[in-house]
């Protein structure tokens, strides 16, 4: 009797190899497992066995069927599969077609570089616990010039530099030192730290590395106690985060009338690292940013008593640092409103 | 402006061993910019006197010859050479490898056709003694071979000239000449100042000039209502013309100006040593034995020594004779200025004048001179008597035999107005974050001419802030650049130089702090357009022109915000809004590229008139151009988008083109006569959203279908917005879903039908959807709603559903949308 279930088994198996689709199957299932089938038929003959007979292969034959049932089970799973897949074969497409492979990218899309950049800024700022401010484009004589500690007579006021209206008071601000005055007001009790980053305007012959208007980020900070000592320290950290590696920064006088001492800061050419090449003009060093301890006067105007107060200023090119970024050769491209220029820039 | 370092060290010794980098970083750092630095003569020692013993033809080149040369000390050189005077016998320039040579090279060995050549012969041009490159330079046969070629020949001085950024020296008028230079290289490398320039030197000089005695042959007069600042002059007999001595000719060839005869150099040679402008006249031409010095008022015009016919305004300082002008005061002389060979007697004048007048004369006449870009720095006229003198002392030097008649003439000289700052060590040292020692701070105040004084009982106090001392500053300084205690802290600062300072963390204070609101809502916005809108962020001009508004048909000219200095037509005003701007940007992309989407954060500009002028607006301009499909549906979905991101109430109405809205003026050509959509945000017209008319975009050469969309946030973006979403439980009992088609006319908005649907104001109607436009042709259209019912109580059972199914058909109906059948 043993015999007879193990050669069952092995022609069950035998049969299964050959089973491809749901009907075969159905006919395998028949033929072994069902009410006629082979199985039954030998289960039938047991009732002529001895009980300890019957026990043995009653149980070696259920124990088979479990087996050859879940061989079933897999192949079914296997046929369906099959089929469906034959379907799937049919909606095949090309998976390697994405946006950026085809010939038309219709809509691309993506932030400009100065807002990329601008962006990048304010988030270091916002870090250090710096306030980030706007101002209006179209400003009057005070908030650009005469608060500023920039007198009359001062050669920043005279036409070549400066976009006048016509009625002689009002006028395009040449900086975003507006806002250190604005700032002030808006803020009026120190300490206080801001920045301002946007768009200036000069009167200026255009060509690759001169726009009109262009994009500047101003900043102040104003408490108690501010040293020089203080704004290196801040100046250094900042840098090292904007380049993302650790600067060598120095500073040396430089004049701008709403601070007092000013400086020219310089950092460390990252090209040569100070051994002087072309970029640095073999010095060594890259003039980068103006700044200084705010003048006493422009405290004043902005209603900060500097006795009490004081605090520094800085002014950073953002469109230069945008065009080192990027290695982009013409600053007119910024406001070119130009798609292949724009499209370049982290887009999606 | 060029600055000889021969010429500090008359004034000062500077320290040995200072590399020629290291000295223009220590004055870049301390005083102004150094841009560049060259070294005049050669390198001290590298070029020598050598004796050409032979001359052989070079095998390979016809023109070169083999020059065997005795370089001293028992040595010889095999040099190639191209000069046709190399002859034996001669001695001549011999560099060493490894010379480094005015013009910047240095010379390398290498083979030249073939031959190695030991070291080079120079010419004069070389040594950057001459332009002459036509020969070797011969020396005296007796020179010593094997000595330093600046031992033996006078001009070739070994001088290191540097080039100083002027933008650096905009606030320091004392330092236009070697003088005033001098003292800050003497304070940066803490040596002594020699002032040449002392007490007595100007106690001998005026004794020369008061013994003369004589009646002053021209007496000066000045308006007090003129740009004068001072004014002195001095007449001086016995004086020949002629060529000036060759060191004060070098000098003046390294400063960058040209020799011409030994007064106007002597009038150079001094403007750049004490850096006041002076003039010395040849007293023939002064008419009338007199000077005035007067405001132009009548004067129309004046002819400069250049030979240009200036045009005057009343307002210009004059410098005249009895009769007429001879110079416009500060920046140019007329023709009759200049010296004739035979003048025996001159007169020195220097004067001083206004520096904002000579700015804005000069500026006006666009003539900027040597002597107009020294006035408008504001300069000292205590200098003034000193540089008399300094060109008083040169004229006898090159005339022993001249005398000065009269004395120093002058009139209404102003008096120098006194400066004094109260300050203390520890308010210094409490802004630099640096003490350096009240020995050192007076030390460095008094090496720049300051004078330190500490007042008399005053004390620090607890908090540190005491004045204690009294810091006298010199004239030189006062005139502009020095106002107040920070300007002394920069003078400490500069000169113990800002690398001695340690670095030193601000203290932090604890505070919260996010982005603004308005930052927020833009970043916003733009993250949207990206993402969602799929457009590209561009840039355009905030300035436009006549002609780009025109051909856009826009109607508002902003001309109260027309810039009064303009650099072209194009760009000459501030914009009225931005669809101009973008429909240019849209023509300039459209040449190469059919289909994009383009959005700008920009400001437009309202001209307000009156007190208020203008007013900044803060806008969103997008533009979605297609080649066929109409891109105005799309557009309309990604600005409603936008909206409910930024979390902005809004409803979007059509809107009439004839009658615009609050960015689009009435009946503008560029409108659409159908497709435009009012933004109503918060309940005010803040955008639109708006198919361009063809005609329009033909003008601008267009092609395709375009849609604009122009959203304004200048006011919502300061108000910030407030999440006001509050969660509503999800529904436990399924609702019932109910499509119904109805027959409406073809130009009915599907909105209104809808919105009648709506009006039901049944409780348990959930939804109502558009789901399908159907043109019927002339019936009109088929209009497909979804509508969805549910009571959040319990299942809706199937009488209601029919109930409510037929008020929906009827209410339809009664509103002229039948069923369709
Ligand atoms: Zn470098």
């Amino acid at each position: 009797m043993i015999e007879k279930l193990k050669s069952l088994e092995t022609s069950f198996k035998k049969v299964l190899k050959e089973t491809d689709t749901e009907a075969k199957l159905a006919d395998l299932k028949a033929r072994f497992l069902g009410k006629k089938g082979e199985l039954s038929a030998i289960l039938k003959s047991l009732a002529q066995a001895s009980p300890e007979e019957r026990k043995t292969l009653g149980q070696a034959a259920n124990e088979m069927k479990i087996r050859l049932t879940g061989k079933m089970d897999e192949a079914k799973g296997a046929i369906e599969r099959t089929i469906i897949d034959s379907k799937l074969a049919a909606d095949w497409i090309d998976i390697t077609l994405t946006g950026s492979q085809r010939a038309r990218s219709v809509k691309e899309s993506g932030l400009h570089p100065v807002t990329i950049v601008q962006r990048e800024l304010e988030d270091i700022f916002l870090s250090m616990g710096f306030d980030i401010l706007d101002g209006p484009h179209i400003e009057n004589d005070f908030y650009n010039f005469t608060a500023l500690n920039i007198p009359e007579t001062h050669p920043a006021r005279d036409m070549q530099d400066t976009f006048w209206f016509k009625d002689m008071k009002h006028l395009l601000r040449t900086h975003t030192s507006t806002i250190q005055i604005r700032g002030m007001e808006e803020k009026k009790y120190p300490p206080f730290k801001f920045v301002a980053p946007g768009k200036v305007f000069r009167s200026e012959a255009t060509d690759a590395s001169h726009e009109a208007v262009f994009h500047q980020m101003e900043g102040m900070l104003i408490g108690r106690d501010i040293t020089v000592a203080h704004l290196i320290y801040f100046e250094k950290t900042l840098l090292s985060e904007i380049f993302k590696r650790d600067v060598e920064i120095r500073l040396r006088p430089g004049f701008f009338p709403f601070v007092e001492p000013g400086f020219e800061l310089d950092i460390q050419c990252l090209i040569c690292g100070g051994k002087g090449c072309k970029v640095c003009k073999q010095t060594g060093w890259v003039e980068l940013l103006p700044c200084g301890m705010t003048h006493p006067n422009v405290l004043r105007h902005g209603g900060i008593d500097p006795e009490e107060y004081n605090g520094f200023a800085f002014g950073l090119g953002l469109d230069r640092l945008v065009m080192m970024r990027y290695g982009i050769n013409d600053i007119r491209l910024l406001h070119s409103g130009s798609i292949d220029f724009s499209r370049q820039f982290a887009t999606c | 402006m060029n600055i000889s370092l021969d010429w500090i060290k008359d004034f000062v010794d500077l320290p040995e061993g200072l590399s020629d980098r290291e000295l223009s970083e220590r004055i870049t750092l301390g005083v102004c910019e150094v841009e560049g630095y060259e070294r005049t003569g050669v390198m001290p020692g590298k070029v020598t006197v050598a004796a050409v013993r032979a001359v052989a033809p070079h095998p390979d080149a016809d023109k070169l010859h083999l020059a065997t040369v005795d370089i001293g000390g028992g040595n010889e050189a095999t040099v190639v050479c191209g000069a046709p005077n190399c002859r034996a016998g001669i001695k001549v320039p011999y560099a060493f490898l490894g010379t480094s040579f005015p013009g910047g090279f240095t010379l390398e060995k290498k083979k030249i056709r073939g031959i190695v050549s030991e070291g080079m012969l120079c010419s004069e041009q070389e040594l950057g003694l001459s332009d002459n490159h036509e020969g070797l330079l011969e020396l005296a046969s007796d020179a010593p071979v094997g000595v330093k070629l600046s031992e033996v020949l006078d001009g070739a001085v070994d001088d290191l000239v540097l080039d100083i950024d002027n933008k650096s020296l905009t606030h320091r008028p004392d330092l236009w000449g070697h003088y005033g230079m001098a003292r800050e290289f003497a304070a940066v490398f803490e040596k002594p100042f020699k002032d040449k320039f002392d007490t007595s030197w100007t106690n001998n000089l005026k004794a020369r000039i008061d013994k003369s005695g004589a009646k002053p042959p021209v007496t000066i007069h000045v308006d007090k209502d003129s740009a004068n600042r001072g004014f002195l002059g001095l007449s001086v007999d016995g004086v020949s013309i002629g060529e000036s001595p060759e060191w004060m000719r070098k000098r003046l060839i390294v400063a960058g100006m040209r020799p011409i005869n030994s007064i106007v150099d002597i009038s150079n040679y001094v403007m750049l040593e004490t850096g006041i402008p002076n003039h010395i006249f040849d007293r023939s031409t002064i008419e009338g034995g007199k000077i005035v010095v007067r405001r132009a008022g009548d004067e129309q015009t004046f002819v400069t020594l250049d030979e240009q016919e200036r045009k005057l305004i009343p307002s210009d300082t004059l410098v005249c004779d009895a009769g007429n002008p001879s110079a416009i005061a500060g920046i140019m002389g007329g023709l009759k200025s200049s010296v004739a060979d035979d003048t025996s007697g001159i007169m020195i004048e220097v004067a001083n004048w206004t520096d904002a007048e000579i700015r804005r004369t000069s500026t006006r006449l666009g003539l900027r001179t040597d002597a107009s870009q020294r006035y408008e720095k504001s300069l000292d006229s205590r200098q003034l008597e000193k540089t008399v003198l300094r060109i008083f002392e040169l004229v006898l030097e090159l005339n022993p035999e001249a005398t000065a008649v009269g004395g120093i003439q002058s009139d209404n000289m102003p008096d120098p107005v006194e400066l004094a700052i109260e300050t203390s060590p520890a308010r210094i040292a409490a802004v630099l974050g640096e003490d350096v020692g009240e020995k050192r701070l007076t030390g460095i105040l008094e090496a720049l001419g300051f004078i330190v004084k500490s007042i008399p009982g005053a004390v620090t106090g607890t908090d540190g802030k005491g004045k204690t001392h009294l810091i006298h500053v010199p004239t030189w300084r006062s005139t502009k650049d020095i106002e107040c205690e920070a300007d002394i802290v920069e003078e400490i600062g500069r000169i113990i130089g800002y690398d001695s300072i340690t670095p030193v963390s601000p203290a932090h204070d604890i505070e919260a702090l996010r982005l603004s609101s308005a930052k927020i809502m833009t970043r916003k916005a733009q993250d949207y357009m990206v993402l969602r809108g799929r457009a590209l962020e561009v840039m355009t001009y905030p300035l436009v022109g006549e002609a780009l508004l025109k051909k856009a048909s826009w109607p508002i000219h902003n001309e109260g915000l027309v810039l009064a200095n303009a650099l072209t037509s194009e760009h000459d005003r501030m914009r009225p809004s931005l669809v101009p701007s973008l429909l240019e940007a849209t023509a300039n992309n459209r040449k190469e590229h059919d289909i994009f989407r383009i959005f700008e954060v920009g400001r437009s500009y309202v001209d307000l008139g009156g007190e208020n002028f203008s007013r900044d607006l803060h806008q969103i301009g997008v533009v979605f151009q297609e080649t066929k499909t109409n891109p105005f549906a799309e557009l309309a979905d990604t600005m409603e988008g936008l909206l409910s991101y930024l979390g902005l109430p809004s409803r979007m109405v059509p809107a009439d083109p004839l009658k615009g809205n609050s960015l689009i003026p009435a009946a503008w050509a560029g409108s659409h006569p159908h497709e435009m959509v009012d933004i109503q945000v918060m309940g005010r017209s803040r955008g639109v959203i708006l198919t361009l008319h063809p005609q329009v975009g033909r003008a601008f050469k267009i092609k395709g279908r375009t849609a604009l969309a122009v959203l304004d946030l200048t006011e919502v973006i300061t108000a910030g917005v407030k999440d006001k979403t509050v969660f509503k439980p999800l529904d436990r009992f399924p609702g019932s879903d109910f499509d119904i088609t109805v027959v409406t006319p073809a130009e009915t908005y599907a909105v209104e039908v809808s919105a009648v649907v709506k009006g039901m104001k049944m409780k348990e109607l959930r939804s109502v959807g558009i789901l399908d436009v159907f043109d019927l042709g002339e019936e009109g259209k088929a209009l497909t709603l979804h509508i969805e019912f549910r009571n959040p109580e319990k299942t809706l059972d199937a009488a209601f559903i029919k109930e409510a199914e037929d008020k929906v058909i009827t209410v339809l109906d009664k509103a002229g949308f039948p069923l369709r059948s």
